[in-house]
């Protein structure tokens, strides 16, 4: 089971915004996002502090993170193209066409002034 | 820009980290491209991200390595000392690469969402020229970028998100 902040979820139930919360922590918004990705951990007493701010207790800033496989776009249909393109490249394919267009891109770019 | 010296350099440092046992998985832009169908679906990248595992002596394994290809280093706040690499193994800082040609390879030590054995354990091990190459599996490549949200990150997504439905995009640049 993966735990993580709601921060963003209860600013805005508040009618308040996650960039309201960090400048007033004195942190960065992407501080706190991290924490609600569950990237980052939020100690006790920043929960506290950002719990005073928008005036509820620390218990509501935390969740149970969904659990089952990672999703990357929010249709089923993208997840799972997205999923067949990857079972498609099976283990020992031959990508050197890759690195040519790598380095022609490189090439490309570095030329302009 | 001048002709590289090395023909592929991202394929030497490959090379010379497989050599070595460097332990490292790709990741970012450059990973994503290896799952292309065709050369019309890569997206520009100035740079090779590389994801190394953290520990102190894989980094100077794989630093000694591109020393040797005439790459220097530096960190976001300037050159590196060979007896920094403790702190910025520490503080999970990005390394960057060069080379005279400008051939850049950027060496991760953290990456949104995932930790380094999260990403290797189902790393998909493709060839170029025979060599092969760690690459990081595409979900997790594109879910780290969600994880990241930088507008650059979120910007990708929705090109690539055009890519999976065949509409056209006007967007591939850098």
């Amino acid at each position: 089971m993966t735990i993580r902040t709601c921060i963003r979820r209860a600013a805005w139930e508040r009618g308040r915004t996650v960039s309201e919360v960090a400048r007033r922590l004195g942190l960065y918004r992407s501080n706190l996002s991290a924490m609600d990705a569950g990237r980052r951990t939020a100690s006790l007493r920043t929960l506290s502090r950002i719990a005073a701010i928008l005036g509820c207790s620390p218990g509501e800033l935390i969740e149970r993170a969904p659990d089952g496989p990672p999703t990357v776009f929010r249709t089923k249909a993208l997840n799972a193209k997205l999923a067949a393109r990857e079972a498609a490249l099976v283990d020992g394919t031959d990508r050197s066409w890759v690195h040519a267009v790598l380095l022609a891109w490189q090439r490309h770019y570095r030329a302009r002034p | 820009m001048k002709r590289p010296s090395i023909p592929d350099p991202y394929l030497a440092v490959i090379r010379a980290f497989n050599r070595v046992g460097v332990q490292y998985v790709v990741i970012g832009m450059a990973g994503i491209n290896y799952y292309a169908r065709q050369p019309s679906e890569a997206f520009a990248t100035m740079d090779y991200d590389l994801f190394l595992k953290p520990t102190l002596t894989n980094v100077q394994k794989a630093l000694r390595q591109l020393r040797r290809l005439e790459f220097s280093f530096g960190t976001s706040v300037g050159a590196v000392e060979e007896r920094e690499l403790r702190t910025v193994v520490r503080k999970r800082q990005t390394l960057v690469a060069t080379t005279p040609d400008g051939i850049m390879v950027e060496l991760l030590l953290a990456v949104s969402g995932y930790t380094f054995e999260e990403l290797a354990k189902d790393a998909a091990t493709l060839t170029v020229q025979d060599t092969p190459v760690r690459v990081g599996q595409l979900t997790k490549l594109l879910r780290s970028k969600r994880l990241a949200g930088r507008p650059k990150d979120r910007q990708f997504l929705k090109c690539y998100e055009a890519l999976l439905e065949e509409r056209p995009t006007a967007q591939k640049s850098p």
